[in-house]
């Protein structure tokens, strides 16, 4: 069964990560979580500035709420502080993800419900997919640095992105042409490094003069690299 | 028929030459002499270098070259990195300071990193954990470096074949502007 996963008045850029994260996990983890825009939910992503407003509501749903920061009082295993760690929340989803699975199957326990009544009377401001793709559109980034090891997992796909990233400036256009990766998977994974602050923006006039040669000898060097993967049985 | 070159280096004992030889066509040549060099546990290692080959499909032809990996060997290495494909730093996580063997290679290659791809490969990272793949991502960025880092047993082909196409990565990167 799906599980739906909801924000909570989020900043964008924490609302960015968050559902970059979830589609991450989806496929590296294969979680049952997905990122949903609107209600009902299961669980929730709050900020700590709701919790902090409406404790008595929040309290009601305990082991539900994840909040983002620290609040005096509140259980660490529902927090994660800033920066967000990947392998934190990663955690928090898992957890949930047990509990959830473990009520559902009490046929007499209407373990869904309370969450579904919070989605129902809190309102949020997810942008959609296509808002956040177009917001990167036309942007070049690089990698500031390599991505930790947690937040790659070996998986394949986000090693080759960051691996492009690297190396040059690419838009998404580019990263997705590149890497053979959808582009939606490119802009999740471009939220991912942007929220853990890896990625730097470049813009046109910034970009390195050998380019140009690069460019120029780019078709050769595309036949090159074939020949070899191929010869590798890549 | 074109011939192109990629180097493979790294301390001594990183596995150069097995690496040269879990992908390379012919045999590899090798310069192995008896180790003298009490610090490592080594029977034999490469005091000059490694060579080995891979014939394309079009022709075209790769040679593969595994440099000397000791500090004292470094004005040799500006000379193998000319017009050089790219190139490969394997570090050994058993040795006493990995850090500071990853350092002499890009302190070593410093004048090719600005333009030339490269990836590190770390290998026994299972049996010494102590020096993480983020503590080299880290040292990467304390110089303003982004390489790949991956693990790798370089007894495995398909760990060498990895690094090899992140390798691939890095150069196709570096020609990709002329896309859309």
């Amino acid at each position: 069964m799906e599980l739906r996963l909801g924000t909570i008045n989020l900043e964008p850029k924490d609302l960015a990560y968050v559902r970059a994260l979830v589609r991450l996990f989806a496929h590296t983890e294969k979680l049952s979580w997905s990122f949903a825009d609107a209600a009902p939910y299961h669980a929730v992503v709050a900020d700590p500035g709701a919790r902090a407003a409406n404790p008595g509501f929040f309290a009601a749903f305990e082991g539900l709420v994840l909040t983002l920061g620290h609040l005096p009082g509140q259980s660490a295993a529902d927090t994660v502080a800033y920066p967000i760690r990947a392998n934190q929340f990663r955690d928090w989803l898992k957890l949930r993800q047990d509990s959830l699975r473990e009520l559902l199957h009490r046929s007499d326990t209407p373990a869904m419900q309370p969450v579904m009544e919070i989605a129902q009377v809190v309102s949020t401001a997810a942008p959609s997919p296509a808002l956040v793709k177009t917001s990167q559109a036309g942007r070049r980034y690089k990698l500031r640095r390599w991505p930790p090891a947690d937040l790659l997992r070996g998986d394949s796909g986000a090693m080759r992105m960051a691996t492009f990233m690297s190396r040059n400036a690419l838009s998404m256009a580019q990263l997705a042409a590149l890497t053979g990766q959808p582009e939606d998977t490119c802009a999740s994974f471009v939220a991912v490094l942007h929220a853990a602050n890896l990625l730097v923006e470049v813009v046109a006039a910034e970009l390195a003069p050998e380019t140009a040669v690069a460019e120029q000898a780019a078709p050769v060097r595309r036949g090159l690299m074939a020949s070899l993967r191929r010869h590798l049985g890549i | 028929m074109k011939e192109y070159k990629l180097l493979i280096t790294g301390t001594m004992g990183a596995g150069k030459t097995t690496a040269i030889r879990a992908i390379s066509d012919i045999e590899p040549i090798v310069t192995d002499v008896v180790n003298h060099d009490s610090s490592v546990a080594k029977a034999r290692t490469t005091v000059g270098l490694d060579y080995g080959m891979l014939s394309l499909d079009n022709g075209d032809r790769i040679r593969l070259f595994g440099t000397p990996g000791q500090a004292r060997f470094d004005f040799l290495w500006e000379i193998l990195a000319r017009k050089a494909l790219g190139l490969v730093i394997l570090i050994d996580n058993s040795r006493p300071d990995p850090l500071a063997d990853l350092a002499m290679f890009l302190d070593g290659f410093a004048s090719q990193l600005a333009r030339l791809p490269c990836v590190v490969g770390v290998g026994r990272l299972d049996t010494h954990p102590a020096t993480t793949l983020d503590h080299y991502a880290d040292a990467l960025e304390a110089r303003g470096m982004v390489f790949p880092i991956l693990t790798v047993d370089v007894r495995q082909r398909a760990d060498v074949v990895s690094l090899i196409d992140t390798l691939l990565g890095q150069i196709e990167a570096g020609m990709a502007l002329d896309l859309p």
